[in-house]
C-alpha cells in the first residue's frame, strides 16, 4: 500500500508537472499553490519527529520570556533557533542558510 | 456578491463622480491577491470616454489594524493633495445599497505591483539608483504631510510612545490568537530591552514596501495600500521598507530588493532634514519582521477559523516561520540595536 509521504509526493508531482503547466491565469496559480501546500505537508510529515522534539524543548516559555526571566539566555535562544530553522525549512526550504541547515536539520533534509 | 456590471446604482454613482451624464461599467475583473481587501479593475465608459478604474472593498474577514475603506480613502486623498504619487482618488461610497458594502474607487495606474516580479525583472524600474532615490523622496513627502482637521480626526491623537505601542500591539495580537510563539516573544523582548527613546511622530504609511509600489519600465507610478496609515515614528517606514523579508530574490539590495539602502536614504535626505539613525532603523527592521510574522499568522487564522477558507490564507500563515527565523537572527544574545 502506498505510504502517506509517497502519496503526497505523487500528488505534488501531478500538480506541478502535470496540471499547472496545462492551465493559465488564476487556475495555474491555484494549482501551484496547491502543489506548494502538498510539498509543505510532505516536509512536515517527514520532519514530524524532529519537530515534536524541538517543540517539547520549549514548554510554556512565553511567560518567562515576556517577563524577562530569559534575557541573554543563550541555551533558550539555541532551542528557539533550532525550532525556527525546522519550521522555516518546512515552510520554505530556501529560507535557512546552508550552514543553518547543516547545523540544525542535517544533510538529508526533505 | 452584488454584480459590478449591469448595476444601475453603481453606474449612476460613477457618472456623478466622473462628472458625466451617464456611465456604464463594461467589464469588471478581480485582481489576484489582496487578502485583506478585494480590488476590482473596472472598464467604464462615461459620456463616450473610457476610464480604467479600480474599485476597492473589504474581503469577508479583515485584520484588526486595517482601517475602514472610508478612512483609507480620506488618507489617500490627503496624500494626493500633498503631491505624493498615488492613484488619483475618484470617490468613496458609504451607501451599501450600491454593491452591498462600502467601497472606494481610484484611477488605475500603469505598472507592475507584484513584488517578486519587480525585484527580479531589470526591465522594470529604470535605473535602480534613481528609483531608490525617488522612493526615498516620496517617503519623506509622506512624512511631511500636515493633516488638515478632517484627516487629523481620522488619524487620532498623536501617540506619545509609538515604540512602546508597537510592542504592546503585537503582544496583544499574539495573545488574541491564543498562540504561543516563543521565538517571536524573544524578538519582542529584545525590542523592549533595546527600545529607542521618544522622537518625532509623523504620518506614516505603515506598509511602504515592495509589493505596494506600482513600478513600470521608467520607475514608480504609484504608492498603494494606505489601509494601515497612522501617526508613528517615521523610522518605522524606513525599517519596514528595508526589512529583509520584503527583498524577495534580492536580499543583497537592502532597499526593498530594488535598490541600495544608500540610494534610498539619499533620496529621503533630499526632501527631509531628519537624521536617519541606523540603530533606530535596525530596531524597526526587527519589529517589521515580528509584525509581518504576526499578520501572517492572523491571515492563517482567517482560514483556520472558517471565516474565509482559502488555500492562499492558509499558506500565508506559514510565512510566519521563515520571517520568525530572520527576527531571531537579528536578535541573538548580545546583539544591540547599534
Amino acid at each position: 500500500m502506498t505510504k502517506a509521504l509517497e502519496l503526497l509526493s505523487e500528488a505534488r508531482r501531478v500538480l506541478q508537472t502535470g496540471l499547472a503547466p496545462s492551465l493559465s491565469g488564476e487556475a495555474r496559480l491555484t494549482a501551484r499553490l496547491a502543489a506548494n501546500a502538498v510539498a509543505t505537508a510532505e516536509r512536515e510529515i517527514a520532519l514530524a519527529g524532529r519537530l515534536a522534539v524541538a517543540e517539547a524543548a520549549l514548554p510554556h516559555a512565553v511567560d518567562g520570556i515576556r517577563a524577562g526571566r530569559h534575557d541573554g539566555d543563550e541555551d533558550l535562544y539555541r532551542r528557539l533557533f533550532a525550532l525556527a530553522v525546522l519550521r522555516a525549512h518546512i515552510a520554505d526550504p530556501s529560507a535557512p542558510t546552508a550552514e543553518e541547515r547543516r547545523l540544525w536539520i542535517g544533510e538529508r533534509a526533505p | 456578491m452584488t454584480s459590478l456590471t449591469q448595476n444601475v446604482r453603481l453606474d449612476a454613482w460613477l457618472a456623478e463622480r466622473l462628472g458625466a451624464g451617464a456611465a456604464r461599467v463594461e467589464a469588471a475583473s478581480q485582481f489576484w491577491g489582496g487578502a485583506i481587501q478585494e480590488n476590482w479593475g473596472l472598464d467604464v465608459v462615461a459620456d463616450g470616454t473610457r476610464h480604467s478604474l479600480v474599485l476597492r472593498r473589504d474581503a469577508p474577514a479583515t485584520i484588526p489594524a486595517s482601517r475602514s475603506r472610508a478612512e483609507e480613502h480620506a488618507i489617500l486623498e490627503g496624500a494626493s493633495q500633498a503631491g505624493v504619487r498615488v492613484p488619483r482618488p475618484v470617490g468613496f461610497c458609504a451607501d451599501t445599497s450600491v454593491i452591498g458594502v462600502p467601497f472606494a474607487v481610484v484611477e488605475r495606474v500603469g505598472g507592475v505591483g507584484y513584488g517578486p516580479k519587480i525585484v527580479r525583472d531589470d526591465r522594470l524600474g529604470g535605473d535602480r539608483a534613481s528609483l531608490g532615490r525617488d522612493l526615498g523622496r516620496q517617503l519623506a513627502m509622506i512624512h511631511a504631510i500636515m493633516p488638515e482637521p478632517a484627516l487629523a480626526a481620522i488619524l487620532g491623537a498623536r501617540p506619545s510612545d509609538p515604540v512602546g505601542a508597537a510592542i504592546g500591539t503585537l503582544r496583544r495580537w499574539l495573545d488574541g490568537m491564543g498562540l504561543e510563539r516563543p521565538g517571536l516573544e524573544w524578538a519582542l523582548r529584545w525590542a523592549e530591552r533595546n527600545a529607542p527613546g521618544p522622537d518625532e511622530v509623523t504620518l506614516t504609511h505603515q506598509d511602504f514596501r515592495t509589493g505596494n509600489l506600482m513600478i513600470d519600465e521608467n520607475g514608480l507610478t504609484a504608492i498603494l495600500d494606505w489601509e494601515f496609515a497612522a501617526l508613528s515614528d517615521p523610522m518605522a517606514d524606513l525599517g519596514w521598507f528595508c526589512a529583509e523579508c520584503w527583498r524577495f530574490s534580492r536580499p543583497d539590495l537592502e532597499g526593498g530588493g530594488l535598490c541600495r539602502r544608500e540610494d534610498f536614504y539619499a533620496g529621503y535626505s533630499e526632501r527631509s532634514a531628519r537624521t536617519i539613525d541606523p540603530a533606530r532603523v535596525y530596531w524597526w527592521e526587527v519589529m517589521a519582521h515580528v509584525r509581518w510574522a504576526v499578520i501572517a499568522l492572523q491571515q492563517g487564522r482567517r482560514h483556520d477559523s472558517g471565516a474565509e477558507r482559502s488555500l492562499f490564507l492558509a499558506l500565508t500563515g506559514r510565512v510566519a516561520d521563515p520571517v520568525e527565523l530572520i527576527a531571531l537572527r537579528m536578535t541573538a544574545p548580545g546583539t544591540l540595536a547599534a
